[in-house]
C-alpha cells in the first residue's frame, strides 16, 4: 500500500514501543511516524534518521517520567523498611547472611571444579567432530574393552571411508632417559604420533612448522617447559638430543597443555620411531594404538559405526571384536566401559553438582524458615499495606526485593570468602582429577562474575519466593483481629522444611562416612601380599641394559644389612602383567574367554611380595634353566576347568610351551575398583627387568633410601634415579576416591553448619516467642531442666523424622555407589546410627543454648511489661 | 481547584487553540512555536496523558492517513472541566495581574 522506505526503521520503531506504554502508545509512535516521514520528504532518509533517534532520545525521559518516579519511591520505601528490619534484627540478618554467602561460595567452588571437569578436550577446534575408535571385545564369559587398535587400522579408515577425513595414531613410548649436555632426565610422557594428529587437533606451535615437524625420521616436539627444562633459555630448534641411544632433533616447540586436556605429553616424536623401537606396526595381531580420526561434520558417527564394527574382525578372523566411536569430548568423563554410568568422572561430577546444590538450598531454606517465622513481626505492615491499596503482586515484589538485598549483602562476603578458602580448596583437589591449582586470577573473569551474579540473583528468587508468596496472602482483617488461625498450616510446612534441611545433612554425613570406610576398606584390605617397605625403583621401559644395571644395582644393595632382599619385574606389581595372547590349552583359546595376564620376574619376586605358593614350588636357582616354567594364580587354575591338581599341566602361549612348576594365592595385582582378580600367568627371565624392588628395614628409611641413591649413581651415573614406596603408589590408585570423599566430608560439614545457623534462628524465634509462657510455667514452679525439654521437644520430633527420612535414602545412594566395586565395605546399622546420633548432639547443643538462655531468664521481666 | 503545572497549562490551552485540529502533531508544533524552543515528543505527551488521566481533556480517533503510516490521528478536545480549568486559570492570571507594576522587559502577556 505505501512506499515501504518511508516507515519507520526497525530497531527505532521498536524501541517506541518498549518506551512508550499506556493509552497514549498508538498516538505517539503515529506522532513519531508522521515527523520521520515529513522530513524524509523534504531533507532525505539520512535526516530523517537522525531526527527520529535525536526525538526518541529526548523523549524517553518524560515518557518514564510518569512511571517510573512513582515505582522508585516505592522501591524507596522498600530499602527503608528493609535495611530498617535487618539493622533491628541482627541476629537474623547476621545468620541469613552468613549462611547465604557460605551456600554461594561452596556452589561456586563446585562450578567452578564442575567447569572444569566437563571441559576436557572441548578446547580443540574440532573437538566436535573428533572420536577415538574403541574395541568392544568379546569374550565368552566375559566383554571387555580395549582403547587401542592395530596398527593399520587407521590408514584403512582413511582410504576406505570417505566419511574420514583424517586419521592419525599415537601411542606411548613408555619411560625413557633423554640427555642434553650434563641434563639427564628419565621422561615419562614421550608420545608417537602420526603427522595428522596435529590436523585433528589444535595445539598451539610457539615455533617450528606444524606441517614439517615431524618429517625428518628423528624429530622431536617439545612443549615449552620440557624445552625449557633442557636448553633453558637457549633456542631449542635444531638442537640434538639424546633420546636412549638415539639422537633426535628439536623441530618444533608447542605451548603447554592446559589442565583440561586428556591426551597429556611433553615431547612428541614421529610414529615411525615407535616401529624403530620394534613394536609391531603392521600386523593384526596386537592392539597397541590409541587411533583417532576426524569425521566430515555432516556425517552421522552412528551410520559410519555401523560400516566400521568389523572391520578388526574381517582383518583378524580369530578375535570376535567390535569397534565403536567415542566422541573426543567423552573420553576424559565416560571412559570406564566396564562399568558404565557408575564409576566414571562423570559420576562424581553429578555427585558434586547435587553436593553444591543442595549446600545452597539449605542456606534458602534458612531464609525462608527464618522469614516465615518471624511473619508475625511483619504482620501488621502486611496488613496495613493492604488496608491503604497495595495489591498482593506488590508486596510479592517488595518481600522478593527484600530477598534479594540480603543475597546480595551475601554476594559482598562471597569474594573473602573465596580469598581465603582457595588455598585449602586447591589443596584438596590439586592431587586428583588432572585438576591444576587455581589462583584467584584464573577465576575472576567476566564469565565467572556474570555466573556468579546469575546464581546470586537466582538465590535470592528462589529463598524468597516462598516467602513473599506466604506473607503477601495474609488476610488484613484476620491480621488486625489477632486470629492468626491460618498459623497451623504454616508451623507444618516450615516443620517439613527444617525436616528436609536435617535429613540432607544426615544424608551427607552418612554418605561421606560410608566414602571414608570404603576408602579406607580399599586401603587396607588384605592385598595377598605385603607392600610395606618396598622401594620400588622404575628403570625405564626396554632400555636396553637394564638387566645389567639390575643386576650390578642388586649386587651392591645386597651388602647392606638395611636391604633384606632384591628382585625385580617387568612390569609395575600396581598394574602387573600385560593381556596375554595365544593361550592355548587342550586346543582352546583360553584369552577368548576371559582377560589373560602374564608377566616376567626374577627369582625372589615372591618370596620379597610375601606371596604364597600354595601348590608347586618357587622358580629355583639350583635348577640350569627354568625355561618353560611357569607359575600361575589360583584364578588361572579355575579357567582350566580341570579335577585335582593342575601342577604339570601344559599349554602353549603363542610359539612356546610350558607346564605349570607352581600354583600362587591369588592376589591382587590391578586396583581393587577393577574387577575381580583376573587369571595370571608369571614367568622367570631375570634380564627382563624394568622394575626393581628392595625390601628394606623399616628403621633408618631415609639412610637406606640414601644408600640406595649413591649406589644407583655408581651403577648408573647417567640415569635418574626415580623411586617410590610400594604401598604409596596403591594407595595413589585410589587418588580420586579419596578427594571426593575429602570433599564430600567439607561440604558436610559446611551444610550441617549452615543447617545448624537456621536452627539456632528457628529456635531463638520460639524461645521468644514463648517467653510469657516460659515465665508463667516457671512462676508456678516448673524446673529449668523441664523447660529446656518443653523447648527442645519439637527439635528433637524434627531429628528424628530426618533420620527416619535419610536413612532409606542414603542406603539406597550408598548401595548404588558401592555396588559399582568388586571389593567393598559393608553398611552396617552403626553408620546409620552414629550418623543419627551426631546430627542429634548438634540439634541438641544448638537449641539448647537458646532454650537455656530462655529458661534462666528472669519471669518477673517476662511477665511484667505489660 | 486544582493548579495545573505550567506544561499542562499551556498544553491544555494549545489544544483549545487548536480546536478541531488538535493533535500530536500539531500541538507540539504550536507550543514549540509559542515557547520558542522545540518540544520533544515526549515532553508534549507527557502532560498530555496527566491531562487525559485527570480528566480534562478527550481522545477521538480520526481516520486512518497514510502520513502516519495506516495510523489513524489521535484528536485531543477538552472536556467541561477543562475548559472550566481553563477559564479559572485566565481568572486566577487576571486576578494577580492586576496592578502589576509595568516590568521594563516587555512581557508578552
Amino acid at each position: 500500500m505505501f512506499k515501504d522506505k518511508r516507515k519507520l526503521p526497525t530497531l527505532p520503531s521498536w524501541f517506541l514501543r518498549k518506551v512508550i506504554n499506556g493509552d497514549i502508545k498508538y498516538s505517539a509512535i503515529g506522532d513519531f511516524e508522521e515527523g520521520y516521514r515529513q522530513i524524509f520528504e523534504q531533507r532525505g532518509r539520512i535526516t530523517a534518521y537522525f531526527w527520529l533517534w535525536k526525538e526518541l532520545v529526548r523523549s524517553t525521559p518524560p515518557f518514564f517520567n510518569d512511571t517510573t518516579i512513582w515505582n522508585l519511591a516505592m522501591f524507596n520505601n522498600y530499602l527503608k523498611i528493609a535495611l530498617r528490619n535487618l539493622i533491628r534484627q541482627k541476629g537474623f540478618s547476621v545468620i541469613n547472611i552468613s549462611g547465604l554467602a557460605l551456600g554461594i561460595s561452596a556452589f561456586l567452588f563446585i562450578s567452578i571444579w564442575v567447569n572444569h571437569q566437563m571441559s576436557f578436550d572441548s578446547f580443540h577446534e574440532n573437538a566436535d567432530n573428533t572420536y577415538r575408535i574403541v574395541q568392544r571385545i568379546k569374550l565368552t564369559q566375559d566383554v571387555s574393552y580395549s582403547t587401542r587398535v592395530p596398527g593399520p587400522l587407521a590408514d584403512i579408515l582413511k582410504d576406505d571411508y570417505p566419511e574420514v577425513i583424517k586419521a592419525a595414531r599415537h601411542a606411548w613410548t613408555g619411560e625413557r632417559t633423554l640427555k642434553y649436555e650434563d641434563r639427564i632426565y628419565s621422561e615419562n610422557w614421550i608420545i608417537g604420533v602420526d603427522k595428522e594428529f596435529f590436523d585433528i587437533f589444535s595445539f598451539n606451535f610457539l615455533k617450528g612448522n606444524k606441517e614439517s615437524a615431524l618429517d625428518p625420521k628423528f624429530s622431536i616436539i617439545m612443549t615449552e617447559s620440557t624445552a625449557e627444562k633442557y636448553f633453558g633459555d637457549a633456542d631449542p630448534i635444531n638442537r640434538t638430543i639424546l633420546l636412549d641411544n638415539y639422537s633426535f632433533t628439536v623441530t618444533a616447540v608447542v605451548e603447554d597443555l592446559p589442565s583440561n586436556s586428556n591426551l597429556f605429553f611433553d615431547m612428541i616424536v614421529p610414529f615411525d620411531f615407535i616401529g624403530t623401537l620394534g613394536w609391531d606396526l603392521v600386523t593384526w595381531d596386537y592392539s597397541f594404538y590409541t587411533t583417532f580420526v576426524l569425521l566430515d561434520a555432516k556425517v552421522e558417527p552412528s551410520s559410519l559405526e555401523a560400516k566400521i564394527a568389523g572391520v578388526v574382525n574381517k582383518n583378524n578372523p580369530k578375535d570376535n571384536v567390535e569397534l565403536f566411536l567415542q566422541p573426543l569430548k567423552d573420553i576424559y568423563l565416560y571412559s570406564n566401559f566396564n562399568n558404565p554410568g557408575t564409576q566414571g568422572i562423570i559420576l562424581y561430577v553429578y555427585i558434586f553438582s547435587i553436593v553444591g546444590f543442595i549446600v545452597l538450598m539449605i542456606a534458602c531454606i534458612n531464609y525462608m524458615n527464618l522469614s516465615t517465622a518471624r511473619s508475625e513481626y511483619r504482620a501488621k505492615e502486611i496488613g496495613l499495606r493492604k488496608v491503604v491499596g497495595a495489591r498482593k503482586k506488590q508486596l510479592v515484589i517488595q518481600f522478593l526485593f527484600e530477598s534479594m538485598l540480603l543475597t546480595f549483602a551475601a554476594l559482598l562476603l562471597v569474594p573473602v570468602i573465596i580469598k581465603l578458602a582457595l588455598p585449602k580448596f586447591n589443596e584438596l583437589v590439586a592431587a586428583s582429577f588432572n585438576y591444576s591449582e587455581l589462583e584467584i586470577t584464573d577465576i575472576v573473569n567476566l564469565k565467572f562474575i556474570s555466573f556468579a551474579l546469575m546464581i546470586t540473583f537466582l538465590t535470592g528468587v528462589i529463598s524468597g519466593s516462598y516467602p513473599a508468596f506466604f506473607l503477601s496472602s495474609f488476610n488484613p482483617a484476620r491480621i488486625f483481629k489477632k486470629r492468626g488461625k491460618s498459623g497451623e498450616s504454616r508451623i507444618i510446612s516450615r516443620r517439613s522444611l527444617v525436616i528436609l534441611q536435617v535429613s540432607i545433612s544426615l544424608v551427607l554425613l552418612i554418605v561421606s562416612t560410608v566414602i571414608f570406610k570404603q576408602l579406607n576398606y580399599l586401603k587396607n584390605k588384605d592385598l595377598g601380599y605385603s607392600s610395606e617397605n618396598i622401594v620400588m625403583i622404575s628403570l625405564g621401559i626396554s632400555n636396553m641394559n637394564n638387566g645389567e644395571i639390575y643386576h650390578n644395582l642388586k649386587e651392591k644393595l645386597e651388602q647392606s644389612p638395611s636391604v633384606e632382599m632384591v628382585t625385580g619385574s617387568f612390569t609395575s606389581p600396581v598394574n602387573l602383567g600385560s593381556p596375554a595372547r595365544d593361550v592355548i590349552y587342550k586346543g582352546n583359546r583360553l584369552d577368548l574367554n576371559t582377560p589373560i595376564n602374564i608377566t616376567s620376574v626374577d627369582f625372589d619376586f615372591i618370596d620379597l611380595m610375601g606371596l604364597e605358593i600354595i601348590e608347586g614350588r618357587n622358580f629355583s636357582r639350583d635348577l640350569e634353566s627354568e625355561r618353560g616354567n611357569w607359575i600361575v594364580n589360583e584364578s588361572f587354575v579355575r579357567l582350566l576347568e580341570i579335577e585335582g591338581s593342575a601342577l604339570n599341566e601344559t599349554f602353549d602361549i603363542r610359539t612356546s610351551t610350558g607346564s605349570v612348576i607352581g600354583i600362587v594365592k591369588d592376589f591382587h595385582f590391578e586396583s581393587l575398583t577393577n574387577t575381580s582378580i583376573e587369571p595370571l600367568i608369571i614367568f622367570l627371565h631375570s634380564t627382563g627387568v624394568n622394575y626393581i624392588f628392595a625390601k628394606i628395614h623399616p628403621q633408618n628409611i631415609p639412610d637406606t633410601i640414601d644408600f640406595i641413591e649413591n649406589c644407583w649413581k655408581e651403577t648408573a651415573p647417567d640415569k635418574p634415579f626415580n623411586y617410590n614406596f610400594l604401598d604409596e603408589q596403591f594407595n595413589a590408585l585410589y587418588s580420586n576416591i579419596e578427594t571426593i570423599g575429602r570433599l564430600i566430608r567439607y561440604f558436610t560439614f559446611l551444610a550441617v553448619f549452615i543447617a545448624c545457623l537456621g536452627l539456632i534462628g528457628l529456635s531463638s524465634f520460639s524461645a521468644e516467642k514463648r517467653t510469657k509462657e516460659i515465665g508463667v510455667r516457671k512462676v508456678l514452679g516448673s524446673s529449668i531442666f523441664g523447660l529446656v525439654i518443653l523447648l527442645c521437644k519439637n527439635f528433637l520430633k524434627i531429628v528424628i523424622a530426618a533420620n527416619i527420612i535419610a536413612w532409606p535414602v542414603s542406603y539406597f545412594l550408598m548401595n548404588k555407589w558401592l555396588s559399582g566395586f568388586p571389593y567393598r565395605t559393608g553398611m552396617d546399622w552403626s553408620i546409620f546410627i552414629v550418623s543419627g546420633l551426631a546430627v542429634l548432639g548438634i540439634t541438641i547443643v544448638s537449641v539448647t543454648f537458646q532454650a537455656l538462655k530462655a529458661a534462666l531468664a528472669d519471669p518477673v521481666r517476662s511477665l511484667r511489661y505489660e | 481547584m486544582k493548579l495545573l503545572s505550567r506544561s499542562e497549562e499551556i498544553v491544555l490551552l494549545c489544544v483549545w487553540k487548536l480546536q478541531e485540529d488538535a493533535y500530536g502533531v500539531t500541538i507540539r508544533k504550536l507550543v514549540s512555536e509559542a515557547t520558542g524552543h522545540e518540544w520533544s515528543i515526549g515532553a508534549i505527551y507527557a502532560p498530555l496523558h496527566r491531562l487525559e488521566k485527570k480528566g480534562y481533556v478527550r481522545t477521538k480517533q480520526g481516520e486512518p492517513v497514510a502520513e502516519r503510516g495506516g495510523r489513524s490521528k489521535v484528536f485531543y478536545k477538552l472536556s467541561e472541566k477543562g475548559k472550566k480549568s481553563l477559564l479559572e486559570i485566565k481568572k486566577v492570571h487576571e486576578t494577580v495581574w492586576v496592578g502589576i507594576p509595568s516590568l521594563e522587559i516587555n512581557g508578552n502577556r
